[in-house]
């Protein structure tokens, strides 16, 4: 066959040429080898890679053995060609064209891959760098800034739900539940939390000092100057150290020349010797005296607790019962003080006031004997009239009178004279005969409403040491034998075989053998001061910076809150000039000062009590017993619990005859120190303790 | 002087003793003030600790402007390298002081640990410019990799000429030594600093297999492609060594550089947001 072979090549001027040959051969045989027909450069091609032949007039391709060729881009063994298929061998391209020129075939071939550079060749197969796409400088950093300021500044501002991140670590346990409120007390933006943030629930958190006492260190504090927030669940915000307190009353008397207050620093080596508050004469206000053995009150009550502790009294049915502590001083529902001693219920069991066997038991009130007179003339007069006079002693017509007669003017004045002296008798049994009011009551011609005999003034303290707090409760694992032993005493019938009654000691023994070990003096009259010194305290508490032994670590919060309500609430910040206003008129506004809103709505009690109101109880810093009952706003609601005053009944049951004069002082730092205490902030009805004024 | 001692060193130390200093003084300020309600970085001491932190922050991002600023006066890149290494490492410490070592799951903490990393990669910069540079001109031996690439291409272009008289088989091996040896590519590639299927490795293991026996020029032709394709395996080692040298260098700052602009971003977060929630 007749073959011409173009060959394009490509002038180093860029010029292509077109190169013909015309070849007369059986077959045309294709490969890198000099001996081929059409011998092709290129070490991808083979020696001999293809051959190119006719027959009957067509033209076929067929492979070497072991090799391929690519035709029209398929790889094949061997294909028929036909005009415009283009064969691809190695980095040459080979076409078929239209015979011309008398030829068989026509071929054009080319070197279409000329590689030729090496360099530029290896430069492509080689990639020097580490950064690649989005793994460099650039995108990396774009991508890390990014995504901080969507995640953590975009979203929280425009979904408060993802807000967690900015919060610099969990708030304790009493706020747990307005975490995740932000604005609750993050008022305004870039405003610190003011003091109305916080006292919007904290409404009633008293000042520290009386307004008029001027220290940039109170000036110039606000809340969250004291109480960090966001410090861990567990932290206690009240728990500042005794330094918080130490840094200014160690060295008080210079700080503040002038105050009463005497400087101390640590409970276990600088304290001042506690003062009690000491009633001396049941007519004046109680003196502050430091605490000394031979005190003596004078409360106008005669008692003797030697005569009553211990004592075999008859209780319900055949049981035989003797007197404990605890069946006159009950602990108060806040766990702090003492109940006060009321007549009816501690007293009236044993000392009846009867004066007549034809009157009924109970006739007599306990309170101000003009009262008792009206009733007993009442009692008298009625049995006249209603015609049941019985007594043998009294005139005949008396006896013999019919109810509803016309009552003579002689029998009216025999009647008259009939009362009096049944009066009279009842009297001399009041005034004369031990056992009823002598018996604990002075006498006092006149001190009556009516002009007429009356009782003396009593004065009763509970709040003995008004400048800090005491809780019971937090003591209920002692027997009261423990502090106040002069007082606990427990001498039952040591033959009887009783039961250990609950409150006494595991090692409570009988009240001789106390006395004689101790030497004890049991005490047997009012006046003896029964109130342990700070030695006792010391039995049991350390100063607060203690580690190690027995004793507890006691900071000074743990008796002294800071915050006194009776001193009025809390400045705001400096910027809230209304607060401040309010706090710095006069401090006997405080007495005028009701914490518990009526605005309060169910729903906030109600959270209130899922609490279980427990944080307020650790508020300042006191820890109350894990058993203490938990006071919760709506049960206070219900019924307000009763407080400590500074006198020991209440205006209903005392009626008039025995002049009540309240410890005004101890009254307001009660009400003060007990509710919050118990209750912490906002919660508890002063009026309950007003009232009692 | 070759590594990072010309920067450590630098007026013997200076900057080493300021950190020392500013720490010291930072650990007093902290340790003397004991504000109520305990230590934390909402008091005086924790404010003006983390402004100081805040500042030096920025001050040591002011590197990257710096260093590409060749008409720039003062102190020589060399002492704003030396004060950057030791101040930020200084922060590593100076912040916990800050925040009186609160820590949390929270954007706060997030800034600090981010700010962790990039001092980590950072003393890994230090510790690779220690080590690398010395090993990097050792294995370059005078050569630069520009040169070293430009040798390859010449022997490629010698094998395909060796190659054109010889065999299928040589060819092949040829072929398989030039199209298929890669230089570098992915990270893990070059921090190898090997690559077990080098199409060159393979071509000259192929060679010297090669059964087919050739005659007179063959023979010739054929020991001087060993020997060609030799050399280039020999070459192509000694630049992958180097290019892991290269990326040792460069990975380090590929972390420290985007983790410090999201320090920077996390830090701002946190400024403005205990600002707002102040």
């Amino acid at each position: 066959m007749r073959v011409r072979l173009t060959e394009i090549r490509l002038r180093p001027t860029g010029k292509k040429v077109r190169l013909d040959r015309d070849l007369e051969l059986e077959s045309l045989f294709i490969g890198r080898g000099p001996d081929n027909d059409l011998s092709l450069k290129g070490l991808t091609i083979s020696l001999h890679q293809a051959t190119i032949r006719m027959s009957e007039g067509r033209v076929y391709v067929e492979a070497a053995p072991g090799q391929e060729v690519n035709v029209n881009g398929l790889v094949t063994q061997g294909e028929r060609l036909g005009v415009g298929d283009r064969l691809r061998i190695g980095p040459w391209e080979i076409r078929v064209l239209p015979p011309e020129s008398g030829s068989d075939l026509t071929l054009e071939y080319e070197e279409i891959d000329r590689g030729g550079n090496e360099r530029a060749a290896l430069d492509a197969r080689t990639r020097i760098g580490i950064e690649s796409g989005l793994f460099a400088m650039r995108p990396l950093a774009w991508i890390g800034i990014a995504t901080i300021l969507v995640l953590f500044l975009l979203l929280p501002l425009v979904w408060s739900g993802s807000q967690s991140p900015w919060n610099t670590g969990d708030v304790s346990r009493g706020h747990a539940t307005i975490e995740n409120d932000c604005g609750s007390c993050h008022s305004g933006l870039f405003r610190p939390v003011r003091n109305q943030d916080c006292m919007g629930c904290h409404h009633d958190t008293g000042r520290h000092a009386p307004v008029e006492i001027e220290m940039a260190e109170l000036d110039e504090a606000s809340c969250a100057t004291c109480h960090l927030e966001h410090r861990g669940r567990e932290v206690n915000l009240a728990d500042l150290g005794s330094d918080f307190c130490s840094d200014c009353h160690r060295d008080l008397s210079t700080r503040l020349p002038g105050t009463e207050l005497v400087d101390a620093s640590d409970f276990g080596d600088d304290h001042p010797p506690l003062r009690f508050s000491l009633v001396t004469d049941p007519t004046t206000e109680p003196v502050s005296v430091d605490v000394d053995a031979g005190l003596v009150e004078n409360s106008g009550l005669a008692f003797s607790h030697l005569r009553h502790v211990g004592k075999a009294v008859s209780g319900r049915g055949d049981a035989k019962q003797y007197l404990q502590c605890g069946a006159c001083h009950q602990p108060d529902a806040g766990g702090l003080y003492m109940k006060p001693i009321v007549f009816e219920e501690h007293c009236e069991d044993c000392h009846r006031l009867d004066f007549d066997p034809s009157v009924p038991a109970g006739f007599t009130p306990h309170g101000d004997p003009a009262e008792l007179r009206t009733r007993i003339r009442g009692l008298y007069s009625s049995r006249v009239l209603e015609g049941k006079v019985r007594d043998a002693s009294a005139p005949r017509r008396l006896r013999l009178r019919r109810p509803g007669a016309e009552m003579s003017v002689e029998e009216a004045s025999l009647s008259r004279q009939w009362v009096e002296s049944k009066l009279a008798a009842a009297e001399r049994r009041f005034y004369d005969r031990p056992g009823t009011c002598a018996l604990c009551h002075g006498l006092e011609e006149g001190a009556a409403s009516d002009g007429g005999m009356g009782i003396a003034p009593v004065r009763l303290q509970t709040v003995w040491i008004p400048g800090s707090v005491f809780s019971h409760g937090a003591h209920d694992t002692f027997a009261c034998l423990k502090c106040h032993p002069a007082a606990a005493v427990f001498d039952p019938d040591p033959d009887a075989d009783l039961p250990r009654p609950s409150w006494s000691a595991e090692d409570a023994i009988p009240y001789a053998l106390v006395a004689r070990a101790a030497e004890t003096v049991v005490s047997e009259s009012s006046g003896d001061v029964l109130i342990p010194t700070m030695e006792t305290c010391r039995d049991c508490h350390a100063g607060a910076n203690a580690w190690g032994g027995d004793l507890v670590p006691s900071p000074c919060s743990m008796c002294h809150p800071f915050h006194v309500r009776a001193l009025g609430p809390m400045a705001g910040a400096a910027d809230d000039v209304d607060a401040a206003s309010d706090a710095s008129g006069d401090p006997s506004r405080s007495d005028d000062y009701v914490p518990l809103g009526d605005e309060i709505d169910e729903s906030e009690l109600e959270e209130a009590e899922d609490t279980g109101g427990s944080d307020a109880a650790g508020r300042i810093g006191h820890p109350l017993p894990p058993d203490h009952p938990r006071l919760s706003l709506r049960s206070l609601r219900k019924s307000p619990p009763q407080f400590p005053a500074g006198h020991v009944e209440s205006p209903t049951t005392h009626e008039g005859s025995v002049r009540v004069r309240p410890v005004d002082q101890s009254v307001a730092l009660a009400s003060d120190l007990g509710l919050a205490f118990a209750l912490g902030a906002g919660s508890a009805d002063a009026r309950g303790l007003g009232g009692a004024r | 002087m070759i590594g990072p001692r010309t920067f450590l060193e630098y007026r013997s130390y200076l900057y080493l003793k300021v950190a020392i200093v500013v720490l010291f003084a930072s650990l007093v300020a902290y340790v003397l003030d004991e504000p109520a309600g305990g230590r934390s970085g909402s008091s005086w001491t924790g404010y003006a600790l983390g402004t100081v932190a805040a500042g030096t922050i920025f001050w040591l991002m002011w590197l990257g402007v710096r260093k590409r600023d060749y008409r720039a006066t003062g102190a020589p890149l060399k002492g704003w390298v030396s004060a950057h290494v030791y101040l930020g490492t200084a922060l590593l410490f100076l912040v916990p002081l800050h925040s009186a070592f609160e820590f949390g799951m929270n954007v706060h903490t997030l800034a600090y640990v981010l700010m962790c990393v990039v001092i980590a990669s950072g003393i890994l910069g230090v510790a690779f410019y220690a080590l690398v540079p010395t090993s990097m001109t050792r294995n370059r031996n005078n050569i630069t990799l520009d040169a070293m690439l430009e040798r390859i291409a010449e022997i490629d272009g010698e094998c395909r000429l060796a190659a054109a008289g010889l065999p299928d088989y040589y060819a092949r091996a040829v072929v398989t030594s030039i199209d298929q040896t890669r230089i570098g590519g992915s990270l893990r590639a070059q921090l190898s600093g090997v690559d077990a299927d080098c199409g060159t490795s393979r071509a000259l293991k192929s060679l010297r297999l090669s059964e087919i026996d050739l005659e007179g020029d063959g023979k010739a032709q054929e020991r001087k492609l060993i020997e060609l394709i030799a050399r280039k395996e020999l070459l192509l080692k000694q630049i992958r060594r180097d290019l892991r040298y290269k990326a040792l260098l460069d990975l380090w700052l590929i972390v420290h550089v985007p983790f410090a602009f999201a320090t920077c971003a996390a830090l701002l977060v946190h400024v403005f947001v205990v600002f707002w929630y102040h």
